[in-house]
């Protein structure tokens, strides 16, 4: 029992490490496909525009 | 002169050869008229099939250099199998196995211990083998729920839930089905890491398979520590989880070294393995359950019935006798007594 | 009803690539997404041709078929679009479309890629026509309000048509019985399972 309790803990574990770590590897289309050649504000989803509040 | 006339009729047909050959093309003729040679994509998809491409492509202004994949024609065969085939091998593999199962629960009814529970028991697996084992278990049992909703949930749990209360089942599953997949890839290396030594194959597996696994009852053939069925179940579950590891992480990740017909052949083969192994686990389960008497301890408390063990496993009996008697209990009151080993 | 589609002439197309300008400009397309591309095939060579190509919006069209969540509608104009509500991001109809249409807002592992984007035929999504929850998701809705696609309604050249099927298809016919020749309507065959003889 302890060891069926124990990898049921191990898969969240690892599943929720996984999904951290990959999330810090992701990258949105803007960084990734664009160039920075002719940009106004180096935040492409701003452009020059003040940063909107939260 | 004819023969220059000639020769500019057909130039449209080899300039889009030449232009296809690349650069062996060097002595290309000036006089060229440009908006004469239309080019017809019937053409280029036709020129495309000898070649390795399986895109029609060209040059894009855009960084994203996928963009420049004009045409992929692999895309219709991926939807006919997608559309069709997987849910044909689904239908046969999954619901097939059940009824194989029940049947065979009816006919056969619970495979009971030979000659009755003993009383001792003897070790059978340690904490570590079982811990790995239900890690690679639940994270299945995950995996297989998240994939099948993929197939089949569109046409059977949809029109049950609703589209809204659907989507966000199957985005929770695309979820699970995505991070929970490293604690099954983890699963299947220690596994293999674990249990391949006992795994080799062995001549008396022959024998084994041959009479059944003692199932039809004509005498109970010798086993070491895992029989050929044993085996047969650990060798799908490595090549079925390393097939489905490695297509499914092509698929997570893309790489873009990767060309688009093989991102659609990983689908294929995940799809495939996926329900089949699906199938298979459904048998194991059934084994390891309802199916057999004795069996669900070995997984559970570590230890099976000193009975149980010697019918399905003699020799690795013998072994253990010999090698480390700690791991037999002595018999404990109120068991019958051991029948002699076979 | 009319039926939706697009045609580019591919002899008249300069690459200008002012349809894609255009498309990202009207319906505010993110960053790194191109709904619409232009693709120079034989660049530099004799017989160069530039395409500018998009969501073709297919009759039975394969995005929809193979969707595991059912997320594609086609309109009444044939125009075939999708709710992002619905879209888990799985990808599927990104392996299955011909024209390499579908597009998701990040790009490293597939675990989070996102809902898909694609064009919309400058026709909105399932939320309410010319609301702001509509226009944020999807764009504008031109067609709610009588206009055609803005990458074709603003093509210089004309090159690339949008509107009814069979009229764009006896332009484009017209067209090429006057100048001898055409490349052909391309996709035609693969979303529409019919070609414009040329």
């Amino acid at each position: 029992m302890t060891s069926f309790i124990a990898a049921v803990l191990a898969v969240i574990g690892i599943s929720v490490g996984a999904s951290m770590l990959l999330e810090t590897q992701q990258r949105t289309a803007d960084a990734a496909y664009t160039t920075t050649g002719a940009r106004v504000d180096l935040d492409p989803r701003l452009n020059g525009a003040p940063a909107p509040k939260h | 002169m004819i023969a220059t006339m000639s020769f500019h009729r057909i130039l449209p047909g080899l300039l889009l050869i030449m232009a296809l050959a690349a650069p062996a093309a060097a002595q290309q003729p000036t006089s060229v008229n440009p908006t004469a040679s239309s080019v017809k994509e019937k053409q280029l998809l036709e020129a495309l099939k000898p070649n390795s491409g399986d895109t029609l492509s060209g040059r894009v202004s855009i960084p994203d250099k996928r963009a420049g994949d004009l045409i992929q024609p692999g895309g219709t065969e991926f939807r006919e199998f997608h559309e069709k085939t997987l849910g044909r091998i689904g239908i046969i593999a999954i619901p097939g196995m059940l009824a194989l199962l029940v049947m065979f629960y009816f006919i056969r009814g619970r495979v009971p211990i030979e000659g009755g529970p003993s009383g001792q028991t003897i070790v059978r697996f340690g904490w570590m083998s079982r811990f790995v084992h239900w890690l690679t278990a639940t994270s299945f049992l995950a995996l297989g729920l998240s994939g099948l909703n993929l197939v089949f949930g569109k046409s059977i749990l949809l029109p049950v839930i609703g589209a809204s209360a659907f989507s966000w089942l199957s985005q929770l599953g695309k979820f699970v089905h995505n991070y929970v997949s490293f604690a099954f890839a983890l699963g299947i290396i220690l596994m293999f890491v674990m249990w391949v030594k006992d795994n080799l194959p062995a001549l008396r597996d022959i024998r084994w398979i041959a009479q059944a696994g003692g199932l039809l009852g004509i005498g109970h053939p010798p086993a070491d520590r895992f029989n050929a069925g044993q085996k047969l179940m650990f060798w799908s579950t490595i090549v079925g989880g390393a097939a489905l590891s490695v297509s499914g992480y092509i698929m997570m990740f893309r790489p873009a070294s990767l060309a688009m017909s093989a991102f659609q052949l990983a689908t294929v083969v995940h799809g495939v393995t996926g329900l089949v192994l699906v199938a298979i686990i459904a048998a194991h389960i059934y084994i390891g359950s309802v199916g057999m008497e004795g069996a669900f301890a070995a997984m559970g408390k570590g230890k099976v019935d000193l009975n149980w063990a010697k019918s399905h496993h003699s020799i690795w009996v013998d072994k253990v006798a010999k090698n480390r008697p700690q791991d037999i209990s002595q018999n404990t009151a109120g068991g019958r007594a051991p029948a002699p080993a076979e | 009803m009319a039926r939706m589609k697009f045609l580019c002439d591919a002899d008249r197309c300069i690459e200008c690539n002012a349809c894609v300008t255009a498309c990202k400009n009207e319906n505010d397309v993110p960053w790194g997404i191109n709904r619409r591309r232009v693709v120079t095939i034989n660049d530099g060579k004799p017989g160069e041709r530039s395409v500018s190509m998009a969501c073709m919006h297919c009759s039975d069209a394969p995005c929809a078929a193979v969707c595991p969540v059912d997320c594609f509608y086609t309109t009444e104009d044939a125009v075939v679009l999708h709710s992002k509500e619905l879209c888990i991001g799985c990808g599927y109809c990104f392996y299955a479309c011909p024209f390499g249409a579908p597009q998701y807002p990040k790009q490293a592992n597939f675990g989070s890629r996102g809902k898909m984007d694609k064009c919309t035929y400058c026709a909105g999504g399932p939320e309410a026509d010319n609301s702001k929850e509509e226009y944020a998701a999807y764009g504008s809705n031109r067609l709610s309000e009588g206009k055609l696609p803005l990458c074709a309604e603003m093509c210089s050249t004309k090159a690339l048509l949008a509107g009814d099927g069979q009229i764009i298809a006896q332009i484009y016919k017209e067209r090429v019985a006057k100048r001898g020749y055409g490349s052909g309507a391309w996709g035609w065959k693969t979303a529409y399972k019919e070609d414009i003889a040329t």
